[in-house]
């Protein structure tokens, strides 16, 4: 099923099959996946996505990345590495991204559970850590966001996160190594 | 029968609502995914005197470890104490390849992985303490061995659940790997399905065309058509479940139940 998840793959099944066409509906859910969270990067990166997302889903293949809610994580990660792409990651854009994380981990209902909060800090952004919470009531629509300040944290590789218990409370928090 | 609407977010919380209280539905489906992490008050309140039921999506029980289902279980008995759902329901498929999450999921392989599919659908009731009714598959692909309505009658017998039949998977089916839908009647009929699920599809735009179980359009003729042949054996007490998931407003969904009542009665 690897066809599922890299274009590469997807573009050695036989061209009409049911199964091309399930490959492309797929890779079109990993679009979305990517860049509904992040308008920013997609009006940046513009009509030609392929160009980044192929390349990196090769990598996220290579690197047998689980494509959780850190998703976003290691693509910022590998976007900031490429030498060519690497402008299209200002401080709007990495902001955007560890947000996107943060709501992509709010969603996951399985991922920490019991986790009211999630608190993500990038070195490509060192003066603000990102806080989302998961909705508390069915009347919340959307997932929200704070920018919680700098945690002072070293020796953490590129990014690192932690969990919040508590529905409001961002303190005495243990960070932890993203997820593969 | 009983109709309702499924509550995925709260936009269709508060459409579901109003078809509550204004009679054209008789209770709501909840995604149990999206309440979680939510206060179990807050939920009672939000819920008032409408019936409800239970609809996991990502519980994906072939794959997890038996602690982790444990955990998830805890959370769901919890809410299953407060809110007393007229029935749980789940999903069997395929999340991940090689521990990689899938952008879509995937169906099961039922021959090769029988034992463990009735292994865990046994484990995952226990946990819950609760008859678990599991919703059969939109294929997209053409496949061989025992057929879905063959699987699903050896696994009700084998661990005593239950199927949430849903008509629009089984026509998605049907179109994308030529099941044929008669081969359900028998089954439906022995196990006196009595819940049921009905959305819209559309066709997706590749080559060849792929029906997907979308939730965002209207209602299929095909649907339609296949609900009425079921209609004619359903117990009385069954329910119906009309989906909508996206291109929601008050207007498209009342008039979508209307559809569906009308047929019913």
């Amino acid at each position: 099923m690897e066809y599922y998840l890299s274009a590469t793959y997807a573009k050695q099944l036989p061209q009409p099959s049911a199964q091309r066409s399930l490959a492309i509906l797929s890779l079109r859910g990993l679009w979305h996946t990517i860049f509904d969270l992040t308008p920013l990067l997609q009006e940046k990166v513009g009509e030609d996505s392929g160009r980044i997302l192929d390349p990196f889903l090769d990598y996220a293949e290579a690197q047998s990345l689980s494509m959780n809610w850190a998703l976003h994580l290691h693509f910022l990660e590998w976007l900031l590495q490429n030498p060519e792409e690497g402008h299209l990651a200002d401080q709007d854009v990495v902001q955007e991204m560890l947000t996107a994380a943060g709501r992509r981990w709010a969603k996951e209902w399985s991922a920490d559970l019991g986790g009211k909060g999630i608190a993500i800090y990038c070195s490509a952004m060192p003066t603000l850590a990102i806080g989302t919470y998961r909705k508390h009531t069915p009347a919340e629509t959307h997932f929200r966001s704070v920018a919680l300040s700098r945690p002072g944290l070293s020796n953490f590789g590129f990014a690192t996160y932690a969990i919040t218990t508590q529905g409001q409370g961002w303190r005495k928090l243990s960070w932890r190594p993203i997820p593969n | 029968m009983k109709v309702g609407t499924n509550w995925t977010s709260a936009s269709s919380m508060e459409i579901g609502r109003t078809l509550f209280d204004q009679g054209h539905t008789h209770f709501c489906e909840i995604l149990i995914d999206n309440i979680v992490s939510m206060e179990i008050e807050s939920i009672v309140d939000a819920i008032g005197e409408m019936p409800v039921a239970f609809h996991i999506m990502q519980s994906r029980i072939i794959e997890r470890s038996p602690a982790e289902l444990e955990a998830l279980a805890e959370i769901i008995r919890h809410l299953d104490a407060a809110l007393n759902p007229i029935y749980i329901s789940d999903h069997l498929a395929c999340f991940t390849h090689a521990g990689r999450n899938l952008p879509l999921l995937a169906e099961l392989d039922y021959d090769s992985q029988h034992v463990l599919i009735h292994e865990r659908v046994k484990m995952w009731q226990d946990l819950l303490g609760s008859k678990v009714y599991f919703e059969n598959y939109p294929s997209s692909l053409p496949r061989s061995g025992i057929s879905q309505p063959a699987f699903f009658s050896d696994l009700m017998h084998g661990t005593g659940c239950g199927i949430l039949f849903d008509i629009s998977n089984a026509v998605v089916a049907n179109v994308n790997a030529s099941d044929p839908l008669a081969d359900w009647h028998t089954v439906l009929q022995a196990s006196a399905t009595a819940h049921f699920h009905i959305a819209g599809y559309r066709y997706s735009n590749t080559e060849p065309a792929l029906a997907i179980d979308s939730h965002d359009v209207d209602l299929s003729q095909e649907s339609l058509a296949f609900a009425q042949e079921i209609l004619t054996y359903a117990p009385p007490d069954s329910t119906m479940v009309l989906e909508r998931d996206a291109n929601i407003s008050d207007t498209t969904w009342t008039a979508e139940i209307k559809r569906l009542t009308a047929l019913i009665h």
